[in-house]
């Protein structure tokens, strides 16, 4: 038997999910839910099989919805209309429905899961390869999503001071809190504000406003303190950058 | 173009050419002594021509314009046209009136005044043409402020109709998805939510819709929208009115209040768990008509991006069409939030 499970906030786009699924015997919906905070619970709780997943969902959408999960089930996502995930969709292997879909539609649908199910690792690579390629399609980040343990924090970027990498995580410091988050410098350089965020080392970024001033530390590097009176290495290339950026 | 001396002008350019020749003729008779009737001959069969000349000038002005760039041709062209169709009406008349007259004194007179009256008569349709130029160049320029008016409408029109509504594919998209849903376990409502859909975009799509229509057929129309918005949101979706009756016949732009009840649906159902209410109130003061529609809404949240486009379109469509800014204001405290519109009930334009 495949758990499944519908999350989507519309009730009559779930239930034509669950008339599609009827014919699909060995495919169970184990759950419904209404917005992403459900959807990212019940996955961790009921660790079903396969999801289909609406884009446009409150508070959270489909895609940050994926950023939050460590071991992504196969996803199937549904979207009404969407021009930056379809053109993220069109260069990956993961399955998307174009609402209205059709029966014929959905069951290729449910056809190519059933491969991706027994190939689960495979999967999950593209799922992240998908959250990247949307990123890149879309504009700038505007709000981080984060995991903490039940509880789904959605912090505002304008209230992060720093961001440290961490082996597979990176530390995000926010109003004297520290949050962790899977999730690569490289993305979090190329997906942030260019003119509100700046990678001045290796393993930092850093909050424009939040610096208050730069002192040398030895030959070639140089210290920043925040305004928060914590102090982050800059290295030569991240004092070049913060020439450039902020102009002195 | 029309011939300036046409119709009354007609009249008016005769009867100038009328005094032009009694003058004409008096001095002939007083000053140079001649008989009345040799004066008279003599007015006519000279001025005559040249006032017809005058005539025919109009369509060489038309075609001969000295521009600032090329002015030199023309301008020599022109000088040359009126001393050959002077000098060739001039002679032609001098030959007539010496047919036609035998008196010897008058004869030599004739002959005498030959270069003058060629010089006079290129003189008269210098002015002529010049007048031709001033009332041409003026005509030119009224035209001009005309096509720059109407091309200001009309692209004032096309600014209008590009604000005036798109439809949101989410939107159809959605319905359209939900009907799909409703022909399986409710093939009644699926029927009901096609007929809203479709009286819907009728009422908006089509190209002959008045800009403006009264409040109450916009309510109408937005009922269908809400009603099937209402048929995908279900319970998260809640609305309320408040409306004086005598509101009624005043007007609005068409589709003016979609995109607000857009936002507040994406502000509310997108940004909240629980769902929104939506409050619309329209009354009417000092003969305007003001109307506020107000949606609760979480100020704690960070909302998705893609806000705003439809205040704006919606500021800038009540600007181009009732020439005065700051119709719409927005109000917000924690828990509310307020678009208010106020609608003039005259037309500025």
């Amino acid at each position: 038997m495949t758990k499944v499970l519908i999350v989507d906030d519309e009730k009559l786009a779930r239930d034509i999910v669950k008339a599609y699924l009827k014919p699909h015997a060995d495919f169970e919906v184990i759950a419904e839910c209404q917005n992403g905070f459900e959807g990212v619970k019940v996955i961790h709780e009921e660790k079903p099989d396969l999801v289909f997943l609406d884009i446009q969902m409150p508070k959270l959408t489909g895609f940050e919805m994926l950023e939050l999960l460590e071991e992504p089930p196969v996803i199937v996502f549904s979207t009404a209309y969407d021009e930056f995930a379809i053109k993220a969709f069109e260069n990956n292997a993961v399955d998307y429905l174009l609402k209205p879909y059709s029966q014929d539609r959905f069951d290729s649908a449910i056809e190519k899961a059933q491969e991706k199910l027994t190939n689960r690792g495979q999967h999950k690579e593209e799922v992240s390869n998908l959250v990247d390629e949307h990123r890149n399609a879309t504009d700038e980040l505007d709000r981080i999503v984060i995991r903490l343990g039940s509880k789904i924090v959605i912090l505002d970027l304008d209230t992060i001071d720093y961001f440290e990498a961490q082996d597979d995580y990176v530390a995000i410091f926010s109003q004297d809190q520290k949050y962790l988050k899977q999730v690569r410098m490289k993305f979090l350089e190329s997906a942030l504000p260019k003119d509100k965020f700046i990678r001045v080392h290796r393993s930092y970024i850093a909050a424009v406003n939040q610096i208050d001033k730069i002192e040398a530390y030895s030959k070639d590097s140089y210290l920043a303190l925040l305004k928060t009176g914590v102090k982050i290495p800059v290295s030569r290339k991240g004092y070049q950058a913060l020439k450039e950026g902020l102009g002195f | 173009m029309r011939h300036p001396f046409s119709g009354k002008a007609l009249i008016f350019y005769f009867s100038a050419w009328v005094a032009v020749m009694a003058a004409y003729s008096f001095l002939l008779f007083f000053i140079f002594g001649f008989s009345l009737y040799i004066s008279i001959v003599d007015s006519i069969i000279h001025n005559l021509p040249i006032a017809g000349l005058g005539m025919a000038f109009w369509y060489i002005v038309q075609y001969l314009t000295p521009r600032p760039d090329h002015y030199t041709g023309p301008i020599f062209n022109l000088i040359a046209a009126v001393l050959a169709s002077v000098s060739m009406a001039s002679y032609g008349s001098y030959s007539l009136a010496k047919a036609i007259n035998e008196d010897p004194s008058y004869l030599n007179f004739l002959a005498e005044t030959l270069p003058w009256r060629i010089f006079i008569g290129a003189l008269v349709m210098a002015v002529i043409v010049m007048i031709y130029y001033l009332l041409k160049s003026n005509r030119d320029l009224q035209e001009k402020e005309q096509e720059e008016l109407e091309l200001q409408g009309l692209l004032k029109q096309s600014e209008l109709d590009m604000l005036k509504f798109q439809i949101n594919p989410h939107f159809i998209f959605n319905s359209l998805n939900s009907i799909s849903s409703l022909t399986i376990t409710q093939p009644d409502k699926a029927r009901e939510m096609v007929i809203k859909l479709s009286d819907f975009f009728r009422s908006s799509l089509g190209k002959g819709n008045e800009e403006l229509q009264t409040i109450k057929e916009e309510m109408k129309r937005m009922e269908l929208y809400l009603d099937i918005e209402k048929v995908r949101f279900g319970e998260r979706l809640k609305l309320t009115h408040s409306f004086e009756d005598t509101c009624e016949s005043l007007t609005v732009p068409n589709m003016i209040l979609q995109p607000l009840y857009e936002n507040a649906i994406k502000y509310g159902v997108y940004e909240q768990l629980e769902g929104v209410t939506i409050h619309t109130n329209c009354h009417c003061r000092d003969g305007n008509l003001h109307i506020s529609i107000t949606n609760n809404y979480d100020s704690e949240a960070i909302p998705q991006k893609g806000k705003g486009i439809g205040l704006k379109n919606i500021r800038t469509r009540l600007e181009l069409i009732y020439g005065i800014s700051d119709l719409v204001t927005i109000e917000k405290d924690q828990y509310q939030f307020t678009v208010k519109l106020l609608v003039p009930q005259k037309l500025n334009s």
